[in-house]
C-alpha cells in the first residue's frame, strides 16, 4: 500500500516530465497511422479494381496479396520490410518501415471493405448508367464508388480503429511511437502502470470518437438499406 | 431507312440457345411491341440491341450504322468501350425495375447523363431535367430521392432520364410488371404520350391491351424465335396460332385485348 501510494506520489511529481515526452511520442503514432492509412486507402483501391477485373494478369495476383496478407500476422509483414530487406541491404528506417509495413498490411483489408461496398451496390445501376451512354469510368465514379463509399464508411471508421491500434507494433521496429517512448520511460522509472495507463487514455482519445462515428454512420446505413429495401 | 434493324440475332449463354436467328426492323416513329411467354428471349433480345449483352452472332443497325463492330482493314473488330458508349447514348432503355441512381435526386438523376454524356453545362443540364419532369408529370418531385418517389413516380423519373437524353428510339423492357396494379395506369399515359408525339419505341410488355392500341405492329416471340410479326389485329385475332391463344388465356383476364381493338 505505502510503495504503491510512492509510486503515484512519483509520477505526479514527474507527470509534467512525462507528459511533453508521451504526447511527443503520440503524434508520432498519429503520424504512422495517418500515412499508413493513406497507402491502404490508395492501394487497397487498386487492388480491389484488380481483383474484380476479368483480366487474370490483375486478378490473380490482387488475389494471392490479399490472401498472403490477411493470413499472415502483421508482426511477421513489418519484421520481413524492417529486417528482412536490411538482411538484403535495403535498411529502411523504424518510422519508414512502419507506415510502409502497416500501409501495405491494410490495403489488403481495405480492398475487401471496397469490394464488399461495391458489390453492394445494385448492378441495375450500373447497367442504367451504361446505357444512357456513360462509359465504365464515368459510372464507377459517378454510380458505383459514391454509393459504395456510403455504405462502406462504418467499415472505414472500424478499420481506422483496428489501425491506430496497430501503431504500437511500429516500437518493435524502434519507430519512436508512444509506445516505444512509454517503454523506454518505464525502463527509467519502473511506473510501468501508470505510464501504460496513461499511454493507454491517450489511444481511447481517438478510438472513442471514431467508435461513436462510426455506430452513427452504422445507423444511417442501416436506414438506408431498410428504406431502399 | 429503318432506324432499327436487327438480322440473324443470336444469343446463347453457355450452351443454351436463349436468342435463335431473330430479325425485325422498326422504322422511324414506329412503336412496336414485342409479348411473348416467360422465358422466351425478349428481354435478351432487348439487351443485346444496346449491348448491354453481346449478341453471338447477327448484325445490329441503328439509322443504318453497324452496332457493336468495327471493320478496320476488313476485319471485324469489337467496339471499344467508349465508342459503344457514344451510340448507346442515343438508345434510350427503360428497365423493369426502375434502376434509378438512388444516391442522386429526381433531377439530378435526369440530369446526369446530359451533364457527362453529352457535355452540358450543369445550368443547361439541370434546365433540361426540369423539363423532362415535368413533361412526365412530376414537377415539384425534383429534389426527392427514389426511396421517397411510389414504383410509378420512379419509373416515371426512368422514363425522363431516357428522354433527357432526346433519344432516337426507346427500348421498354416490361416497365409496368413491377408495380402495384393501381400504379400501372400513370406509366401508360406517359408512354401514350410519347408514342403521340412520334417517339420511336420498341416495347415488350404483358400489357395487351396497351399494346393493341398504341402499337403499329405486335411481335410474339416463342423460344428464342419471332413467331409472329405484324399489325396487332392480324397477330392477335385473325390469325392467332394455337401457342398464341395459349399464350392469350395464360394472361390475367382483366388485362386481355377486348374483342375488335383498334389496330
Ligand atoms: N445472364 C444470363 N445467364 C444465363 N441465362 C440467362 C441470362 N439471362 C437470361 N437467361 C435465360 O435466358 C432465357 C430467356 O430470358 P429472357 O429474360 O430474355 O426472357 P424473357 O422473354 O424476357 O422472359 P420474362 O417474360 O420472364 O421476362 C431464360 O431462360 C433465362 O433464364
Ligand atoms: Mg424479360
Amino acid at each position: 500500500m505505502g510503495s504503491m501510494s510512492g509510486f503515484w506520489t512519483i509520477f505526479w511529481a514527474k507527470l509534467s516530465e512525462f507528459l511533453p515526452n508521451l504526447l511527443v511520442g503520440f503524434e508520432v503514432t498519429l503520424i504512422v497511422a495517418a500515412g499508413s492509412f493513406v497507402i491502404a486507402m490508395s492501394l487497397g483501391l487498386l487492388l480491389a479494381i484488380a481483383r474484380q477485373s476479368q483480366n487474370r494478369w490483375a486478378s490473380v495476383p490482387a488475389g494471392i496479396y490479399i490472401e498472403f496478407i490477411r493470413g499472415t500476422p502483421a508482426l511477421t509483414q513489418l519484421f520481413i520490410i524492417y529486417f528482412g530487406l536490411a538482411q538484403l541491404g535495403f535498411s529502411l528506417p523504424g518510422l519508414v518501415a512502419a507506415i510502409a509495413g502497416l500501409g501495405l498490411n491494410g490495403a489488403a483489408y481495405v480492398a475487401e471493405i471496397f469490394r464488399a461496398g461495391l458489390q453492394a451496390v445494385p448492378d441495375g445501376q450500373r447497367q442504367a448508367a451504361i446505357s444512357l451512354g456513360l462509359t465504365p469510368y464515368q459510372t464507377f465514379r459517378h454510380i458505383r464508388i459514391p454509393q459504395a463509399v456510403k455504405l462502406m464508411m462504418p467499415a472505414f471508421c472500424n478499420y481506422a480503429i483496428q489501425l491506430l491500434k496497430d501503431t504500437s507494433l511500429a516500437s518493435v521496429v524502434a519507430a519512436p511511437e508512444v509506445m516505444f517512448r512509454a517503454r523506454a520511460l518505464v525502463m527509467e522509472t519502473y511506473l510501468s502502470m501508470q505510464i501504460y495507463v496513461l499511454v493507454g487514455l491517450m489511444y481511447l482519445s481517438i478510438s472513442i470518437p471514431l467508435s461513436i462515428l462510426a455506430g452513427r454512420l452504422q445507423r444511417r446505413t442501416v436506414k438506408m438499406a431498410g428504406a431502399a429495401a | 431507312m429503318p432506324i432499327l434493324s436487327v438480322r440473324g440475332l443470336q444469343k446463347s449463354f453457355g450452351n443454351f440457345n436463349v436468342v435463335r436467328d431473330v430479325s425485325f426492323e422498326v422504322e422511324r416513329g414506329q412503336k412496336v411491341a414485342i409479348i411473348g411467354p416467360s422465358g422466351s428471349g425478349k428481354t435478351t433480345v432487348l439487351r443485346c440491341i444496346n449491348f448491354l449483352e453481346r449478341p453471338n452472332g447477327g448484325v445490329i443497325e441503328i439509322d443504318g450504322e453497324r452496332f457493336g463492330v468495327r471493320m478496320t482493314g476488313g476485319s471485324e473488330r469489337f467496339e471499344s468501350d467508349a465508342s459503344l458508349a457514344k451510340k448507346r447514348a442515343d438508345i434510350g432503355f427503360v428497365f423493369q425495375r426502375f434502376n434509378l441512381f438512388s444516391h442522386l435526386t429526381a433531377l439530378d438523376n435526369v440530369a446526369l447523363a446530359p451533364r457527362l454524356v453529352r457535355k452540358m453545362p450543369r445550368e443547361q443540364a439541370l434546365e433540361i431535367g426540369r423539363r423532362m419532369l415535368a413533361r412526365v408529370g412530376l414537377s415539384g418531385k425534383e429534389n426527392n430521392y427514389p426511396d421517397a418517389l411510389s414504383g410509378g413516380q420512379q419509373q416515371r423519373v426512368a422514363i425522363a432520364r431516357v428522354l433527357a437524353m432526346q433519344p432516337k428510339l426507346i427500348l421498354f423492357d416490361e416497365p409496368t410488371s413491377a408495380l402495384d396494379p393501381e400504379l400501372v395506369g400513370e406509366v401508360l399515359a406517359v408512354m401514350r404520350d410519347l408514342a403521340n408525339e412520334g417517339m420511336t419505341m420498341l416495347v415488350v410488355t404483358h400489357e395487351i391491351r396497351f399494346a393493341a392500341e398504341v402499337a403499329d405492329r405486335i411481335i410474339f416471340m416463342d423460344g428464342g424465335q419471332i413467331v409472329a410479326d405484324g399489325p396487332p389485329r392480324q397477330v392477335l385475332y385473325d390469325q392467332p396460332t394455337d401457342r398464341m391463344k395459349q399464350f392469350l388465356r395464360s394472361l390475367s383476364s382483366d388485362n386481355a385485348p377486348t374483342a375488335g381493338a383498334p389496330s
